[in-house]
């Protein structure tokens, strides 16, 4: 692994796109982002915000209104375009419809900047298909035409697609986006180990925010106006950044849970003592029920957990009354009828 | 080799056994059939044959025959290039109306130039010939051309739409120039509409072969870049293809092979779509390195069968081309859209 060496280096960098003759619509202005190998790095920002067109231009596939990309050092203006496809491969959202292909022929054609004119597979061609295969976990379904497998698979075949074209720097345009949360992991947890083992420089947008602070080794933070800022997940969370770039009318970012909570008109408060896992969901609960849940004195609702023996764990006051329910469900009950 | 391979070559075996047994076919069989013995005969022997058999075959059955295999090439190699380009199931020379813009070519030629002193159809030397398949060839390309201009901003059911536009347009005004031709040119442009591969001559042929191989070369040269727009123009470019030079090329080679179909046969619909897509459903792929081959095969065998139906063997009349291949071919079509959803499958729909 040669971790560290700059893959991806942009200088001064403006993308956006042309529409017309008239003056191209600027998406981010002057960035300086640098892509390392052996890095994952996750694009975050909300929709809108430029993350596609950012990978596009990264890939070569839009020119950028101005400031340059450097590839392994190079500026890729003087790079040939084979050159720049043995450099940097993509997984695009675009619906590629690929239906009668088998799961090796969608992955041979990342061979293609390898490959001679006639575009005959070599040795060395099947040997790497055959280890983007066995990178993605496909290896047994190479026989399966493509439009047989599910989001999750196909998804994979994309990326085997990507690596056999054996490029330094992978870029990923929302690749967990039309697949189920377990599956979501597991293309995350691939995708790390891709950038770790085999040395990638991985970059992938999303606005999986959970899943990325947990992955990623930097974030690439795009705000509304396209800035972008470029830190550690977790110092840029505790530095209030991942919050300001997500939050909105409908979301608050939470400190204590390090995500975010639906906000909610409410004027109601609730003080909840306990701990652990039943602290947890019960300030969650009643987050959902519309209550703000502080430590403070004198809230109208006041839940305590006990840790004793008795199966009556919840202990509920509230306009004077005083209840103790088995379950959250029993609660939940409960506040939905002193509500009416 | 394994099991793939195997089916595939056998599959290949099969299409060039046919494609010889359909070349068979339409060189026995016609107004006179003539037995196999008596084709190999004067094919191979030349000597001591009655000279009126000799005749009819070399004169007549093999130029038609040769002209339908490479004819139906042509439109099949040409159709499985634009359905790639328009990533479109039914893209072909005829839906796009590209068919339509050579009939405009042609008409100009017949019909506006003819007047001017330029000789009609039948009487065509080398050089009239070679200027009829030039505008069809023009006429073909700037159709083209203007779909593409279109295919960038639009989705591809608004472009199917747009080729339809364009058909109606040109026909309009090719309907304009015939208003106000005279009887016997109309008549030249209506037996050129109906599609024939009967009128070649050998000296036709001279400039039809070389000219429909270079384009079927050309084809066989993009294979890989074919390959690449299988998952469409911005994954092509990420694979370092030039995609507007790309999309170029493959498109003139196929406006080369439409063109010169056209120009020579009159306008021959679905041929462009059919073999393809058999190709597809036999092959099970949309790789080119089988297609193209595979099509070459079949299209040459549709198109020698189609002319034989033509032909219409022991009935007194003979039919237009175009309405048999229409005929035969309209049904096919539907056929795989309601049972195989084979069209949709093979662009994913």
């Amino acid at each position: 692994m040669s971790g560290g060496m700059p893959v991806i280096a942009t200088k001064g960098l403006t993308v956006g796109y042309r529409q017309g003759k008239g003056e191209p619509t600027i998406v981010s202005r002057d960035l300086d982002l640098v892509l390392e190998a052996g890095q994952m790095v996750c694009l975050l920002g909300k929709n809108g915000t430029g993350k596609s067109t950012l990978i596009r231009a990264l890939a070569g596939l839009e020119e950028p209104i101005s400031g340059r990309i450097d590839l392994l050092g190079t500026d890729s203006r003087f790079l040939s375009r084979k050159e720049r496809a043995r450099l940097a491969s993509v997984v695009l959202t675009d619906n590629a419809p690929v239906g009668l292909l088998t799961v090796y022929s969608l992955v041979a054609l990342g061979r293609h900047p390898h490959t001679k004119w006639s575009g005959r597979l070599t040795h060395a061609d099947r040997h790497k298909i055959d280890w983007a295969l066995e990178a993605v976990g496909l290896s047994d379904l190479g026989e399966r035409q493509v439009e047989e497998l599910s989001d999750g698979e196909r998804q994979k075949a994309m990326i085997a697609r990507a690596l056999a074209q054996d490029a330094s720097a992978l870029l990923l345009d929302e690749p967990t986006a039309f697949v189920d949360l377990p599956r979501r992991v597991e293309l995350m947890q691939l995708l790390r180990k891709l950038a770790t083992r085999e040395g990638l420089a991985v970059l992938l947008s999303s606005h999986d925010l959970d899943l990325c602070l947990r992955c990623a080794d930097r974030l690439w933070l795009m705000k509304a106006g396209g800035s972008v800022l470029d830190g550690v997940p977790e110092s840029l969370a505790m530095k209030g950044k991942v919050g300001e770039a997500f939050e909105s009318d409908a979301l608050d970012w939470d400190d204590d849970s390090g995500g975010f909570r639906i906000r909610q008109s409410t004027n109601r408060l609730a003080r909840v003592d306990g701990d652990g896992e039943e602290l947890l969901w019960t300030k969650r609960m009643l987050a959902r029920l519309g209550y703000s849940v502080s430590r403070d004195e004198g809230a109208s609702l006041d839940i305590r957990i006990e840790n004793g023996e008795s199966a009556l764990r919840w202990r509920a006051r509230a306009e004077g009354l005083d209840r103790r329910f088995k379950t959250l469900d029993e609660l939940a009950e409960w506040l939905r009828l002193i509500d009416s | 080799m394994n099991e793939g391979n195997r089916s595939a070559v056998l599959s290949f075996g099969l299409l060039a056994t046919a494609l010889l047994l359909a070349f068979l076919a339409n060189a026995s069989l016609g107004s006179v059939p003539i037995g196999l013995g008596d084709l190999w005969s004067v094919l191979f022997k030349s000597d001591g044959m009655e000279p009126v058999l000799t005749n009819i075959i070399w004169e007549f059955r093999m130029p038609r025959a040769v002209t339908a295999t490479f004819a139906g090439a042509a439109l099949a190699v040409s159709g499985l290039m634009m359905q790639t380009v328009f990533r479109n199931p039914l893209a072909d020379p005829f839906v796009l109306g590209v068919n339509s813009g050579a009939s405009l070519g042609v008409a100009l030629v017949l019909l506006a130039l003819a007047p001017m002193g330029i000789s009609l159809h039948e009487s065509l030397g080398i050089s009239g010939q070679a200027m009829l398949v030039m505008a069809a060839t023009v006429g073909a390309g700037a159709t083209l051309a203007a779909l593409l201009v279109f295919a960038r901003r639009v989705d591809v059911m608004s472009l199917l739409i747009l080729g339809l536009m364009i058909s109606y347009g040109v026909g309009a005004i090719v309907s304009m120039l015939m208003f106000f031709s005279m009887a016997d040119r109309l008549q030249a442009f209506f037996f050129w509409s109906y599609g024939n591969f009967g009128t070649m001559t050998w000296s036709q042929l001279k400039l039809f072969v070389p000219l429909s191989v270079a384009g079927l070369i050309a084809s066989l040269v993009l294979i890989k870049t074919l390959d690449a727009f299988l998952l469409g123009e911005r994954y092509a470019q990420s694979l370092g293809v030039d995609v507007k030079r790309s999309r170029f090329a493959i498109l003139a080679s196929a406006s080369l092979l439409a063109g010169l179909v056209t120009g020579y046969c009159g306008p021959i619909g679905f041929l462009g779509i059919a073999a393809p897509h058999f190709c597809r459903f036999l092959f099970k792929t949309s790789a080119h390195r089988v297609l193209v081959p595979a099509s070459i095969l079949s299209g040459a065998t549709l198109a020698l069968l189609a002319d034989l139906a033509a032909k219409a063997p022991g009935v007194e009349v003979s039919f237009p081309l175009n309405a048999i291949t229409a005929l035969v071919g309209a049904p096919v079509i539907i056929l795989a859209l309601l049972k195989q959803r084979n069209l949709r499958r093979a662009f994913g729909g």
